[in-house]
């Protein structure tokens, strides 16, 4: 039995060492044979190989198999991971990694493109914005429209994971010579393209972090991020003072990005002064659109995975899902969880979801901490859809 | 608010609402206006100035959008529209000025341009129109809401009923809280339903393309 699947299994499954043994209770297995199993150290008996796997609903031919290629457990990956529990952190890696080793496992059988996604080098590093407009087709003043497809186009991996985390938006890897970005559901579509736009400046900009400091490396892919997706000199002609709300949603329509980016935009730009930034977060939170903004821009579905499974698994049209889970030796149910957030996904759920409730605690960013008065710190209940 | 009354509250709002929407807009514009010049000019917020300003910018947007905008006497703007009537005035501490010693708006407030021989017939307006002896009033109040500092709070449209005394604020038939343009669901407003991502802008026949990942087929 491989150990490292067993591990890998328990945390997508988000159980501790100590939930799998009350779950395979009547096997009489320790927490430490558990342990043992996980590093290799121990093989089971096959009785007790059969009851972890139900416990962890994977089939057992799932753990006799070699582990496949890992996403890199650097700084990289947990730069966006930081403020979340490590059991959490775990759950979200290892089903990401599921999402791409159903790419990988199809992506053996297909001939695909290469990655144009260019790397760019430290020195050009202001130059990114234009650089990847460049690259990826898009006019220098227009607003940033279906930036997930563009993506997947030139070859950049979008997986969408089954968990939807407050908390977490998203993160990036390069693993091999693939671009990875990784994303949380049951975000906004603005929120959701500036998580995208984000990772794609760490993968293009911060591909190498030796020496770096983290939060410079964020705030440097913040700014060039507002410059990609709201870009200066644009900006300027569209964001007129005074500036009021109406015309900052207007602009959310047109442009694809909160309110509350553009206001940032214009404070950045200097078209609105500190106290008139205050006034419009005054505004915006007396109207309760902190966490709910108007003009609701729906999220954009990834696509290339479940292009895959139809070129290479359709029976009259239907994709057939059982056998990609055949192939990769995974549930099915965690097959169509993963699917299920892309683009022209055919199939059904063919177990009940299973909801985990998880607690995270996390503190406002500073943005919050000036303009709102009764929500230092809070802490939200998260489902986990599987 | 009874069935009747309700439904005439929500026709009248519907057929005002582009005048609402843009009015909303321009007091929104001509308050961050005034705002930002006691900042530009260093100045401490002074109420007067304030609404005299507010007053000012949000005329003339009104004017430049085609409405038929007055000056009040005192204080505010009439706005004829669609047949109706409007005030659009600042609040006094949440509700609508008394009428004070303007007897012209206080028969407004009362209703009294449009209908007197009718209303001389009932005990109230309310009472005519829950009778269905009077139409829907045609003189309304739009009244705009400020903070201690100047900031908008918000619009609130009134259908009033007269006020006890000169000195009272007027009492409302019907009143209803106005949302920002942003939210609101006007026939014009293309924002009513989730944007698609790919509704940002024009360019459709972006969408119906699917992607090109693959070389020239599989290989099994």
């Amino acid at each position: 039995m491989n150990g490292e699947l067993v591990k890998k299994a328990r945390e997508i499954e988000g159980m501790t060492q100590i939930e799998l043994v009350e779950a395979v209770k009547p096997y009489e297995i320790t927490q430490a044979a558990i342990a043992r199993i996980e590093q290799n150290l121990l093989e089971p008996s096959e009785e007790t190989a059969k009851a972890i796997a139900a416990a962890l609903r994977f089939p057992i031919e799932y753990f006799y198999q070699q582990s496949f290629v890992d996403f890199p457990s650097g700084s990289t990956l947990f730069r966006c991971l930081k403020g979340l529990k490590s059991k959490d952190r775990s759950q979200i890696v290892q089903t990401a990694s599921v999402g791409f080793q159903l790419y990988q496992t199809m992506a053996t059988k297909l001939r695909l493109k290469s990655s144009g996604f260019p790397k760019i080098s430290h020195q050009d590093i202001f130059s990114a914005p234009s650089i990847l407009r460049n690259a990826l087709g898009i006019e220098a003043d227009k607003p940033v429209k279906q930036i997930i497809k563009k993506l997947e186009n030139i070859g950049v991996v979008v997986v969408s994971i089954p968990l939807e985390i407050h908390e977490h938006d998203g993160f990036s890897v390069w693993i091999e010579d693939r671009p990875v970005i990784v994303l949380s559901r049951g975000k906004s579509g603005d929120r959701q393209r500036r998580t995208v736009v984000h990772e794609m400046m760490h993968l293009a900009c911060h591909y190498s972090l030796a020496g770096n400091n983290l939060d410079e490396i964020e705030d440097e892919a913040d700014i060039l991020t507002n410059e990609f997706l709201l870009p200066a000199e644009v900006i300027k002609q569209e964001i007129i003072s005074p500036v009021t709300l109406s015309d900052l949603a207007d602009l959310k329509t047109r442009w694809g990005v909160s309110i509350q980016s553009l206001v940032e935009r214009a404070y950045e730009l200097e078209i609105i002064t500190i106290n008139q930034r205050k006034y419009l977060y005054k505004q915006i939170s007396q109207k309760n659109w902190r966490t709910s903004e108007p003009r609701y821009i729906e999220s954009e579905q990834p696509r290339a995975i479940q292009m895959m499974a139809e070129r290479l698994y359709s029976q009259n049209g239907k994709v057939i899902y059982r056998k990609l889970a055949e192939d990769t030796k995974l549930p099915r149910r965690l097959v169509h969880s993963v699917l299920s957030a892309y683009k022209g996904y055919t199939g059904e759920s063919e177990t009940q979801s299973n909801v985990f409730n998880l607690q995270f605690h996390r503190s406002k960013k500073d943005i919050d901490e000036d303009f709102t008065e009764n929500d230092n710190q809070d802490s939200k209940v998260v489902n986990f859809r599987f | 608010m009874n069935g009747k009354t309700l439904e005439i509250a929500e026709r009248t709002t519907n057929e005002i609402l582009d005048l609402l929407i843009d009015s909303y807009r321009a007091l929104e514009s001509a308050v961050a206006y005034a705002l930002n010049q006691f900042e530009k000019d260093g100045e401490d917020f002074e109420i007067f100035h304030y609404v005299d300003t507010v007053r000012y910018k949000t005329k003339i947007q009104l004017q430049q959008k085609g409405y038929d905008v007055k000056y009040l006497a005192l204080n505010g703007l009439h706005i004829s529209h669609n047949g109706y009537e409007i005030k659009l005035l600042k609040d006094d501490n949440g509700h609508i000025p008394p009428a004070r010693h303007s007897k012209t708006r206080l028969r407004f407030y009362r209703q009294i341009y449009q209908r007197q021989h009718q209303q001389t017939l009932f005990e109230s307006l309310e009472q005519a129109i829950e009778e269905n002896n009077v139409s829907e009033s045609k003189n309304l109040v739009l009244l705009y809401k400020i903070g201690r500092k100047g900031q908008l709070l918000g619009l609130e449209l009134f259908c009033t009923d007269g006020a006890k005394s000169q000195n009272d604020s007027p009492t409302a038939i019907w009143s209803a809280e106005i949302p920002h343009p942003a939210e609101s669901k006007s026939q014009n407003n293309q924002y009513e339903r989730p944007i698609k991502d790919a509704q940002i802008f024009d360019d459709t026949d972006e969408d119906s393309e699917d992607l090109d990942i693959f070389k020239d087929g599989t290989n099994d």
